[in-house]
């Protein structure tokens, strides 16, 4: 699967595919040395300790987090009220919805259920334009458009026919200058993934900031956009290199762009403290956008961040994290996890419960 | 090479998981016929009823349905309908098509209930442990803050916020540390509850509630079913405590009895099996005709909040009444036991409608993926 989605291929994966990673060869996993080649290669960090897809997907965030939580948080139309956001004494704003759509029921921005004719109404009379994206599962930035200003109702009963459920009308948001020089025509925004350790200490692993493709209304690679490591010390750019999938050759950014994420030690500050209201969850991805007066907005966070980033930043986490961790990961794994690869690999999450399940 | 190997897991999944569904049905079954044995009375259907009943359950499930509930409910009510619901089918093939069973642990989390219901008057939780985090009072504290706080709290509820039907809910009397009405500390009490718990308020209820049992909060469970932006009622029962208990539910030994829609009592409650058309609770209060405080008012209530659980379309809302009649929701749940030895046919009327509504939707029970996580977790809580 890596090698066919998430892989250049221009590497020369043939040389690495076949050898053992000697990190997780130690845990007692059997994974290709393929993954951490790769990853080494495009972050310029040569290190055997990248966590690999599998090995995240099947036995460290299942761990990690609470599985039985994950796909009811996994929905962005209720993401904002577990958090209890907006959060004026913290100091955090949230991208605001003018109308969404919850499995087929609808409700204005304040959370009161209404009909579709009052939902058309609310979003005619709301004027300006809107970003419409599903609340599931909006990985690579699927089905989110932006909805020009004057449309018209029986384009907006269109779009509501085609999303059919689980979806959000949402006001734009203006973002700090400084993010909209990555790209202006984006929303561009801080990927900040969080983890809390088996001490229950909460920190930030790494950071990203994604940014649009010229035109493109998301901020996602996939749009055209790309993607850059930041220093989570200090903010800072870790290498002003502009990474997208399947690339070898990354080339740089502008020098025009800033060395430094505005206001970085707000949005971290942001990211651990709403961490410590998900005790259900050991480690998120938080997508924050910046408002033009250093607040940080809240877009959605990701219980299961994707490993790809890796690409940018190295490892995502120190070794000696990833040993802690992986002494109780290994333990579990004998008493639980038998067939742990095949079970969590096949547990239907939201997006495919939904589609698989109602056509 | 991989595409094939999906494929065989997905079969080998998709028959583990048929597998399991009959076993669950095997289990549901065997539970009724020994339910059945402790009745005192047994009943049987005539070939006509069972007809009828074969030819309504097919007409809309697709398929026959086991009869040993009608056969139980008639035994123990005397009173025949081909609208039973066997409890085999609701809980596998007709619940988790309602609801979107997934989504079940994080909406039915009693520490969550003040988060997704902000607006619903609900007793005042102290202390929530969440996953083996401290919160008192919304705020993340300390083990140590935690039992610190709570060393003088008095009179409080405790209860696992991930369980139902009143699993391990008690009342403590807490006084510098130690529990009053037990032999234990306020930290052996912790530690024996592990995570996902809380402490909460003890309701104070209403004179006329009280008068039923006084030990126990005595409880209307309302269900509710929602058609698009329409919320009905589909039956009310009132639970009442057994003397000197604490808990009204049937687990406990507690009796329920159909409320109707006018807010007073039916003539029977009923208890576990063998405790039959009881008229009087142990207080001897007799139970036909009593009315219940504020009922309209909680009816009105549970209808508002059904409307915030787009997910679910079938909930059972737990109120109790207090001292000064307000309806208090003490928790919600989305795959309810259903009380039709108290108030007769689960869905009464609108059974066709719901049936035919939850048969127009898939089943998010029956995957193996949802079940066996569900069964994961339940057995282990998580990995750790």
């Amino acid at each position: 699967m890596f090698l066919k989605n998430e892989m250049c291929p221009e590497f020369e994966w043939k040389k690495y595919v076949k050898r053992k990673n000697p990190y997780w060869k130690k845990w007692g996993f059997d994974i290709s040395g393929l993954d951490a080649a790769y990853y080494g290669k495009l972050s310029g960090i040569e290190a055997d300790h990248y966590v690999t897809r599998s090995m995240a997907v099947h036995y460290i965030y299942p761990y990690l987090d609470r599985y039985d939580f994950v796909p009811a948080y996994m929905d962005k139309n209720v993401q904002k009220t577990i958090l209890g956001l907006p959060d004026a004494e913290l100091g955090v704003m949230a991208a605001e919805d003018v109308v969404y759509n919850a499995n087929g029921v609808f409700y204005t921005g304040d959370g009161k259920e209404c009909s579709r004719e009052t939902a058309l109404d609310t979003l005619l009379s709301f004027g300006e334009a809107l970003i419409l994206k599903p609340s599931v599962e909006t990985f690579g930035g699927r089905g989110v458009v932006k909805v020009e200003r004057g449309t018209d109702r029986t384009e907006f009963d269109a779009l509501m026919t085609k999303y059919r459920y689980d979806y959000t009308f949402q006001k734009m948001v203006v973002q700090h200058p400084v993010f909209a020089q990555f790209n202006p025509t984006s929303l561009n925004t801080i990927r900040i993934v969080t983890y809390r350790d088996p001490s229950k200490r909460r920190k930030v692993l790494y950071s990203c900031m994604r940014f649009g493709g010229e035109g493109s209304v998301m901020d996602n690679v996939c749009s055209g956009g790309g993607y850059t490591g930041v220093d989570i010390e200090t903010g800072k750019l870790l290498n002003r290199k502009r990474y997208s999938y399947f690339v070898m050759d990354v080339p740089s950014l502008p020098d025009s762009l800033p060395d430094r994420i505005p206001c970085w030690e707000v949005l971290k500050a942001a990211a651990l403290t709403l961490h410590g209201r998900l005790p259900q969850l050991d480690i998120v991805g938080w997508d924050f956008a910046l408002s033009p007066d250093g607040h940080p907005v809240f877009i959605e966070f990701n219980p299961r961040p994707g490993v790809g980033l890796q690409q940018a930043v190295g490892p995502m986490f120190n070794r000696e994290d990833l040993d802690e961790l992986m002494a109780h990961v290994s333990k579990v794994r004998a008493k639980y996890l038998p067939l742990g690869a095949v079970r969590f690999k096949d547990y239907p999450d939201r997006t495919t419960i939904h589609h698989k399940f109602f056509g | 090479m991989s595409k094939l190997i999906d494929k065989l897991v997905n079969k080998a999944i998709g028959i583990l998981s048929r597998y399991k569904d009959r076993q669950e049905v095997k289990e549901y079954i065997s539970g009724i016929r020994s339910s059945q044995k402790k009745l005192k009375q047994s009943r049987s259907l005539t070939q006509a009823q069972e007809k009828e009943i074969q030819e309504f359950y097919t007409g809309l499930l697709g398929h026959p349905i086991p009869l040993e509930w009608h056969r139980f409910f008639y035994s123990r009510t005397g009173i025949y309908s081909k609208l039973y619901l066997p409890t085999s089918e609701y809980k596998t093939n007709i619940v988790g098509r309602l609801n979107v069973y997934p989504l079940k642990r994080a909406y039915t989390d009693k520490n969550l209930s003040d988060v997704f219901l902000p607006s619903a008057h609900q007793p005042r939780i102290y202390l929530k442990n969440m996953n083996g985090f401290y919160y008192y009072e919304g705020k993340a504290v300390s083990s140590q803050e935690a039992l610190e706080k709570c060393r003088n709290l008095g009179d409080v509820i405790i209860k696992p916020s991930l369980s139902s039907r009143g699993m391990g809910v008690r009342v403590l009397h807490i006084r510098e540390g130690r529990i009053d009405n037990g032999n234990q500390t306020l930290e052996e009490v912790f530690k024996e509850y592990g995570s996902d718990f809380q402490l909460d308020e003890l309701v104070r209820q209403h004179k006329d509630m009280s008068a039923l049992n006084p030990t126990s909060i005595n409880t209307i469970r309302l269900l509710t079913y929602r058609t698009g932006m329409d919320v009905r009622m589909v039956y009310s029962v009132i639970r009442i405590g057994r003397k000197g208990k604490t808990i009204d539910n049937e687990s406990a030994g507690g009796i329920s009895t159909q409320i109707l829609p006018d807010g007073t009592l039916g003539k029977y409650a009923y208890g576990a099996p063998g405790n039959d058309r009881i008229e009087y609770t142990d207080c001897g209060v007799r139970l036909d005709g009593y009315r219940i405080p504020s009922y309209q008012d909680a009816v009105e209530k549970v209808k508002e909040y059904h409307l915030q659980f787009p997910f679910f379309n079938l909930m059972a809302w737990d109120i109790a009444i207090e001292e000064d009649g307000t309806p208090t929701l003490i928790e919600f749940n989305v795959t309810p036991d259903l009380s039709q030895s108290a108030n007769g046919p689960a869905f009464g009327e609108y059974t066709e409608e719901i049936l035919k509504d939850a048969m127009s939707r898939k089943n998010t029970w029956s995957r193996i993926g949802a079940s066996a996580m569900w069964r994961m977790n339940v057995g282990s809580i998580h990995f750790k």
